[in-house]
C-alpha cells in the first residue's frame, strides 16, 4: 500500500524475528545432519536428492552437497538402468526425468549464483550424461550469462563443453566471439577464445605460428584498432604479444638439442629445446644402465634439461637416442646446433607476416609519440623488433627496455630488465657460437648487466666453467639448469642466497661469491651438499665483518671445503 | 449533463494537456493536492500530441480554419457566479492560435484503379462542416473514456470517431492495395496514397518529437516517480552527420563504435576518443582548453587535430545538445552527452515507443492515479480574478469551480494577462512520411538521429527518423520529423525554410535519375509531408497577470526534455516550495508472501531477510523432506 507509515521495530519484534531465524536454523541444521547421516549409511536415495536440492537451491556454493548429489545420481541411475530391462522407452523416460531435474536445478541455482563452481560444474556434468541434450537451450543460457557478466569464465567453460558436445561449427563460435569483441574489447575472456578458435580454423600449415600469416595480420589489425581507440586498456595488448608468442617454432613439441653421456661420471644429459616430462624423456633415450632420470629444475614435473645418475655406466654401455626419424647411438656427445641456433635466434619472417609486424611497429611507434606516458606502445614496438629481426635492432631494443620502459612503468623494471638480460645471453651464446668450434666450455660473461641468464642452458651439455662476475643477478636458481658445471664465480652480484644450489650439483669444484650481500652463513650452507667443492670464496659479504659468523663458517664448511673470507 | 458531477473546489485547475502542464499536474497530485484538469481538445497533448495518419490531417485541417469571431460564449451571463470584489476574464483561446503555417500534401497516388479526378495531389482535404466550436458542447470524461465521439462532431461526412470510419476506408482500400502488390514486383516498390493510408493506425506522428538523454531529468523524473512504467523506449541507435560534400555518414559514438568503424583511420580513432575521454573530466582540466573558453568550440577542435570527419562527429553530433557553442558550452554538451552513454546501451538518447505524444497522457495517469480529474473536450470560458488579482475560479459549462493555483498554457489566457512580443519566435516542423531510410547501410532499422548544421536563418536542424521499430509507421514505412528553432524574424509568409532541407535529402518523384546530386541518389522516397509552425506572439503581461496563475512552455526546438522539465520543476518550485517535485515512489512491500506477513519489511529490516534465507532454505527443505519420505514410502510400497 502507499502512504503506509513503517512501525520502527520493537525490541519484542527483534526478538520474535531472533526467535525464527533460531528455528529456520535448527531446521536447516536438522536437513544437513539428516543429508550426513544418510551418506554415512549409504543410503544415496530421491531424498538425498530432494533435501540437498533444497539445501543448493539457496546456497549453490556448498560441494560436500553436491558431491552427495552425484553420488546419489549415479546410484540412481544405474538401478533405472538394471531394472524392468524389456521396457526401455519408459527406462529412458526416467533417466531424461531424473536429469531434467538436476538441469532445472543447476539453472536455478546459477541464478541464485553466476558463479557458483558447484552448479556450473555440475550443469556440465550432468550435460555430458542426458540422453537427449537440448544444447540449443544451453547455449543461449551461456549468452544469457555472458550478457550479465561478460567476464563469467564458468560460463566460458561451459560453453566449450556445449560446443565440443554439440559439435558446433568452430566459425560459428567464432562469429560469436566477433560479436562479443565487438560489444566491448576490454574483454580477455572472449579475445582468448578467439586466439584458442583461430588457432583451429586458421592454422598454420608450417606450424610454426599460432595462426595462418593472412589470418594473423588481419588480427593484428583488429588489435590495432582497439588500442588505438582505448591504450590504457591492457587486453588487446595482451592479445598481441600473445600473438608475438615463439613459443610456437617448434610447432611439433620440444626436440633434443645436446646429450652428453660421460661414462667416466656415469652420468647422461639431455637438453630439450622446451620442458617435458620423465616419460617422454625415457622414451627417448634407451640405455642398459640402470639409473633414474633427474630434471635440473629439481622440484618441477617438466623440464628442459635432464640427467641421468646411474651407477652401471662403463665404456660399452649403449645409449640410444631415438626421436622420430632420428635414432643414434651416442658414444659421448650428440648436439644438434642448428636447433640451438634456431632458439636462440628465431628466423626473420617473411611475406604478409613481416608487413603485418612492420606496420604494427609503425602504429606502435606513431602511438608512443602521441601517447607518450603509456608503455604498451613502447613495449610492443619492441617486441616487434625483436621478432622482425633481433640481431639488427639489438641496440635499439636493448634501449627501450633498459632505458625508456623502466621509467615509463617503474613497477615493471625487473620484468624489463630479466628480459633484456635474456636477449644480451642469447646474442653472447649465438656469438660464441659462432665464433668457436667446438662450442667453448668456458664462459666468461662479465659486466654484462644480467640480471637472468635467459637460454644458457642450451650449453649445459658442455659449460663446465663460468664466470657471471659484475653483473645485477640476486637469484642463481637458473644454475641448476647447469649440472656439469665445475667453477662458477659470481663476484660482484647482488645474490643473498645459494640456498637453491643445494642439490644436484654434485660437480661444484670451486665457488666464488665475493662481494655480494651475504649476511648470514645459513644462506650458503647448503653448499655443503655439494660433494666436490673444494674451494669457496666468500670475501667481502657483510657477514665477514661478524666474527661469530666467520666461525659459524668455519663450523659448517669444516676442514673438507677450504673457505677463503678474506683477500690475502 | 455530468457538469453536476465536478466538485466545485481544487487546489489546482490545470488547463490544457501538453508535456509541461500534464508534468505539473502529476506532480501537484502526486503530492497531494486535489488537481483538476481540463482541455478543451478531444485528445491528450495539445501541442505535445502525437496522431495516427488521419487525425493528423484532422487537426491540420482544424489549424488551418479562419478563427476569427467565435470566442467563448460570450453572450451567457455569469456574473451571478462572481462573489463581491471578484471579476470575470474572457478566455479566448481561438484567438491565441500557436499552429500556423500548417500545409499537408501527398507526393504520391492512389492506385489507378478509382477515377482519376479525385486523386491528384491535394493539399487540403477538410472543408466540411462548420466551424461549430465543439467546445461549447463539450462534455466532461473520465480518463479511460477521453474519445466519445460528440453528435455534432460526427454529423460530418469527415467523422472524428475513428470506429466509424475504419471500415468503409478499409473496404475501400484493401482491393486498391492487393492490385498494387504485382506492380511491386516488377519494379522497386511503388507506394500509393490508399496503401500508405490503410494502415493509418500505425502512424503516430509527433507534433512535438523529442528524445530522452539517459541521465537528464526527464529520465530521472520518469524512474522516479515510476510514470516509467506507462510506457516503453528504444534507445535512438544511429546517429548521422553530414560530411564534406553533403554525404552522409554514420557518427560512432561510444568506445565500441569507434573500435569497430572502418570510417577513420587509427590515429583518427585516437584523437577521437582522446577528445571524448578529456571532455568526460573536462572541468577538472582547465588548462586543456585555456584561452578558448569563449571562442567557437570548432577553433578549440581544430587546435586539437580534430578536423574533417572528426570535427562534423563532434560539432553536429556529440555536441549537439547546445547549438553554436563556445567552447566551455561545447564541452558541457559533450560531457553531457557522453555520460548518458552506456545507461540504457550504446546510446545516450531514448525514443518513446508510440510516439512522443505518449508521455504528457502518462504523466496524466500518474495524476488520475493520485486523484486527479480528467475532462477532456472541456473549454474554460472565464477565469475569476479577485480584488487581490489572484484568480479564484473558473468558468467551464456554466460552473463555478474554485481553485487555489491555475496552471495553463499562454493559449488559456485572457487577453489582459498577455502582450504582443516584440520579436516573434517559432519552431519550424516537418513531418514526412517515407519509403524508406536516409543512407541505409545494413538491414536492421534504427532510429536515427541526424543534425544539420544551420543555413538562412534557422537554427540547428534536428531531424529524427524512425519506423515500425519505434511503434511510430507501419512496416516498411519511415516516419521523418525535422525540427527548427527561427529565432529572429518570424515570417509566416516566406516559404517553408525546412522544404530546402526536404528536398536535399529526400525525392519527390520516383524518377531517380532526373536528380543531378549522384551521391543522394539513393535517396528515400517521400509519400507525405505536413508542414507547420509553432508560433510565440504573445509574452505573459508580468504586470497584470495573477501571481497564482502558472504559465507553461510551448514546444521549443532543442533535441531533448531537458528545457521542458527545467521548467515545469521551476513553476512547482515557485508555487509549493515545500513541496517535492515527484519525489520516489515509497518502498514497495516485499515481494516474498512470508514476509509480507510481517509489517517491518522496509528499510533496515531488508538485511536481516537477508541474512535468514539459509534458515528459509532449511524450512523449505524440511517440508520438502516429509513429502520426499511420503513418496518413497509409497514407491517402496509399489514394489
Amino acid at each position: 500500500m502507499h502512504f503506509v507509515k513503517k512501525e520502527p521495530t520493537t525490541e519484542e519484534q527483534k526478538e520474535q524475528k531472533r526467535k525464527e531465524r533460531e528455528k529456520k536454523l535448527k531446521i536447516f541444521s536438522a536437513a544437513r545432519d539428516r543429508l550426513f547421516d544418510k551418506r554415512q549409511k549409504g543410503e544415496l536415495d530421491e531424498e538425498v536428492l530432494a533435501i540437498s536440492g533444497q539445501l543448493l537451491q539457496k546456497n549453490p556454493d556448498v560441494y560436500t552437497f553436491w558431491n552427495i548429489r552425484r553420488q546419489a545420481l549415479i546410484l540412481i541411475s544405474q538401478k533405472i538402468a538394471a531394472e524392468n530391462s524389456d521396457d526401455e522407452a519408459k527406462r529412458d523416460e526416467r533417466l531424461a526425468a531424473l536429469y531434467k531435474e538436476e538441469m532445472i536445478l543447476t539453472e536455478a541455482c546459477i541464478q541464485e549464483n553466476p558463479k557458483s563452481y558447484g552448479a556450473w560444474f555440475q550443469r556440465g556434468w550432468v550435460l555430458e550424461r542426458t540422453p537427449k541434450p537440448d544444447y540449443q537451450f544451453e547455449l543461449k543460457l551461456c549468452n544469457l550469462a555472458l550478457r550479465l557478466d561478460e567476464r563469467n569464465f564458468h560460463c566460458w567453460d561451459h560453453r566449450r563443453i556445449v560446443c565440443r558436445l554439440a559439435n558446433i561449427p568452430l566459425e560459428d563460435e567464432l562469429k560469436f566471439s566477433d560479436e562479443k569483441v565487438n560489444d566491448n574489447f576490454s574483454n580477455y575472456s572472449a579475445w582468448h577464445y578467439r586466439s584458442s578458435l583461430l588457432a583451429r580454423t586458421h592454422p598454420d600449415p608450417d606450424g610454426r605460428l599460432p595462426m595462418d600469416e593472412s589470418t594473423l595480420a588481419k588480427e593484428l589489425g583488429l588489435a590495432t584498432n582497439a588500442f588505438y581507440t582505448d591504450p590504457e586498456d591492457q587486453s588487446a595488448w595482451f592479445y598481441t604479444s600473445w600473438l608475438f608468442d615463439d613459443q610456437h617454432a617448434f610447432a611439433e613439441g620440444p626436440v633434443p638439442v645436446w646429450v652428453t653421456v660421460d661414462r667416466k661420471k656415469s652420468t647422461i644429459l639431455l637438453v630439450m629445446s622446451g620442458a617435458v616430462e620423465a616419460k617422454t624423456v625415457g622414451d627417448m633415450i634407451a640405455t642398459d644402465a640402470d639409473g633414474e632420470w633427474i630434471p635440473a629444475d629439481s622440484q618441477a614435473q617438466s623440464s628442459q634439461v635432464w640427467l641421468f645418475k646411474s651407477s652401471s655406466l662403463g665404456p660399452a654401455t649403449k645409449v640410444t637416442l631415438s626421436y622420430k626419424a632420428l635414432d643414434v647411438q651416442v658414444e659421448d656427445e650428440w648436439t644438434d646446433l642448428d636447433a640451438i641456433r634456431a632458439l636462440l635466434a628465431p628466423a626473420n619472417p617473411e611475406g604478409s607476416l613481416k608487413t603485418a609486424l612492420e606496420k604494427m611497429l609503425a602504429s606502435c611507434q606513431e602511438l608512443a609519440t602521441v601517447e607518450p606516458h603509456n608503455k604498451w606502445p613502447t613495449f610492443i614496438a619492441t617486441l616487434c623488433m625483436r621478432r622482425l629481426d633481433a640481431q639488427a635492432n639489438h641496440d635499439q631494443i636493448l634501449s627501450n627496455l633498459e632505458k625508456k620502459l623502466p621509467e615509463l612503468d617503474p613497477k615493471r623494471a625487473g620484468m624489463y630488465a630479466d628480459l633484456a638480460s635474456d636477449i644480451r645471453v642469447d646474442r653472447f651464446l649465438l656469438d660464441a657460437l659462432a665464433e668457436y668450434s667446438p662450442v667453448p666450455d668456458t664462459l666468461r660473461m662479465v659486466r654484462m648487466e644480467l640480471t637472468s641468464l635467459g637460454q644458457l642452458h642450451l650449453f649445459a651439455g658442455r659449460l663446465t666453467q663460468l664466470d657471471l662476475s659484475e653483473n645485477r643477478l640476486k637469484s642463481v636458481a637458473a644454475l641448476r639448469r647447469l649440472p656439469l658445471l665445475e667453477y662458477v664465480t659470481l663476484n660482484s652480484n647482488e645474490i643473498s642466497s645459494l640456498e637453491c644450489l643445494s642439490d644436484g650439483m654434485d660437480n661444484l669444484e670451486f665457488v666464488s661469491i665475493a662481494s655480494n650481500g651475504l649476511t648470514s652463513v645459513q644462506q650458503i650452507a647448503d653448499l655443503k651438499k655439494a660433494k666436490k667443492l673444494g674451494r669457496l670464496v666468500v670475501c667481502e659479504n657483510p657477514f665477514c665483518d661478524d666474527k661469530e659468523q666467520l666461525e659459524e663458517l668455519r663450523r659448517v664448511f669444516g676442514d673438507s671445503v677450504r673457505v677463503i673470507p678474506f683477500w690475502l | 449533463m455530468a457538469q453536476d458531477a465536478l466538485p466545485t473546489d481544487f487546489d489546482v485547475i490545470v488547463l490544457g494537456t501538453g508535456l509541461p502542464e500534464s508534468i505539473v499536474a502529476s506532480a501537484c497530485a502526486r503530492s497531494g493536492l486535489s488537481v483538476l484538469h481540463l482541455d478543451s481538445n478531444d485528445y491528450y497533448g495539445s501541442t505535445w500530441a502525437s496522431f495516427h495518419l488521419k487525425s493528423i490531417g484532422e487537426w491540420a485541417d482544424e489549424q488551418m480554419k479562419d478563427t476569427n469571431g467565435t470566442d467563448g460564449n460570450p453572450t451567457a451571463d455569469f456574473s451571478h457566479h462572481l462573489l463581491p470584489g471578484e471579476r470575470l476574464e474572457l478566455v479566448s483561446p481561438a484567438r491565441r492560435k500557436v499552429i500556423k503555417n500548417v500545409q499537408h500534401s501527398w507526393h504520391v497516388e492512389n492506385a489507378p484503379q478509382p477515377p482519376a479526378a479525385e486523386l491528384k495531389e491535394e493539399k487540403t482535404t477538410a472543408t466540411v462542416g462548420e466551424p461549430n466550436d465543439s467546445v461549447e458542447q463539450s462534455s466532461t470524461a473520465a480518463v479511460e473514456s477521453p474519445t466519445v465521439p460528440q453528435e455534432t462532431q460526427l454529423a460530418p461526412t469527415d467523422a472524428k470517431d475513428p470506429q466509424t470510419t475504419t471500415l468503409p476506408s478499409a473496404e475501400t482500400t484493401v482491393p486498391s492495395a492487393e492490385t498494387t502488390v504485382p506492380s511491386a514486383e516488377t519494379a522497386v516498390p511503388r507506394w500509393t496514397r490508399d496503401r500508405v493510408e490503410k494502415d493509418w493506425r500505425r502512424f503516430n506522428l509527433d507534433l512535438a518529437p523529442k528524445v530522452l538523454r539517459a541521465r537528464g531529468p526527464m529520465v530521472q523524473i520518469l524512474c522516479q516517480s515510476e510514470v516509467s512504467r506507462y510506457a516503453e523506449f528504444k534507445c535512438v541507435d544511429r546517429f548521422l552527420c553530414s560530411g564534406e560534400h553533403g554525404n552522409l555518414h554514420q557518427v560512432p559514438c561510444s568506445r565500441a563504435e569507434i573500435f569497430q568503424t572502418d570510417a577513420i583511420g587509427v590515429m583518427d580513432k585516437r584523437r577521437l576518443m582522446k577528445f571524448l575521454t578529456f571532455a568526460l573530466n573536462w572541468e577538472n582540466e582547465p588548462e586543456e582548453y585555456r584561452g578558448f573558453e569563449d571562442k567557437p568550440l570548432k577553433e578549440f577542435l581544430e587546435s586539437k587535430g580534430l578536423t574533417g570527419l572528426l570535427q562534423s562527429y563532434i560539432s553536429d553530433t556529440i555536441a549537439s545538445l547546445q547549438t553554436n557553442p563556445n567552447t566551455v558550452e561545447g564541452l558541457r554538451a559533450v560531457n553531457k552527452f557522453l555520460t548518458s552513454v552506456g545507461r540504457y546501451g550504446n546510446s545516450p538518447f531514448l525514443w518513446t515507443l508510440y510516439g512522443s505524444g505518449e508521455l504528457p497522457q502518462c504523466f496524466c495517469r500518474l495524476c488520475a492515479v493520485y486523484g486527479g480529474i480528467y475532462c477532456l473536450r472541456h473549454s474554460v470560458d472565464y477565469l475569476i480574478i479577485n480584488g487581490d488579482n489572484r484568480c479564484t475560479a473558473v468558468v467551464t459549462n456554466g460552473q463555478r469551480i474554485n481553485c487555489q493555483f491555475l496552471i495553463a498554457d499562454q493559449s488559456y489566457l485572457p487577453e489582459e494577462f498577455v502582450h504582443q512580443r516584440k520579436s516573434v519566435t517559432a519552431v519550424q516542423r516537418a513531418v514526412l512520411i517515407t519509403d524508406r531510410p536516409l543512407e541505409a547501410s545494413d538491414d536492421k532499422e534504427h532510429i536515427t538521429l541526424l543534425n544539420l548544421a544551420n543555413d538562412d536563418n534557422l537554427g540547428t536542424v534536428h531531424l529524427l527518423e524512425a519506423g515500425f521499430g519505434a511503434c511510430i509507421a507501419p512496416k516498411d514505412l519511415y516516419v521523418v520529423h525535422l525540427t527548427a528553432a527561427c529565432s529572429s524574424a518570424y515570417n509566416a509568409s516566406i516559404e517553408q525554410p525546412l522544404s530546402k532541407i526536404v528536398h536535399k535529402y529526400f525525392s519527390t518523384s520516383d524518377d531517380v535519375t532526373s536528380d543531378n546530386v549522384a551521391s543522394l541518389a539513393n535517396r528515400p522516397r517521400l509519400l507525405w509531408i505536413l508542414y507547420f509552425d509553432v508560433v510565440t506572439e504573445m509574452d505573459v503581461n508580468k504586470e497584470t497577470i495573477p501571481s497564482n496563475i502558472g504559465v507553461v512552455c510551448l514546444p521549443d526546438a532543442t533535441l531533448d526534455y531537458e528545457t521542458t522539465v527545467e521548467s515545469a520543476k521551476e513553476l512547482f518550485a515557485l508555487f509549493w516550495p515545500d513541496r517535492d517535485f515527484l519525489p520516489f515512489a515509497l518502498p514497495k512491500e516485499e515481494e516474498d508472501e512470508d514476509e509480507a506477513q510481517h509489517e517491518d519489511v522496509a528499510g533496515p529490516e531488508n538485511t536481516q531477510t537477508e541474512q535468514s534465507s539459509t534458515a528459509d532454505t532449511a524450512e523449505n527443505s524440511t517440508e520438502h523432506r516429509d513429502e520426499a519420505k511420503a513418496e518413497s514410502v509409497t514407491e517402496a510400497k509399489s514394489e
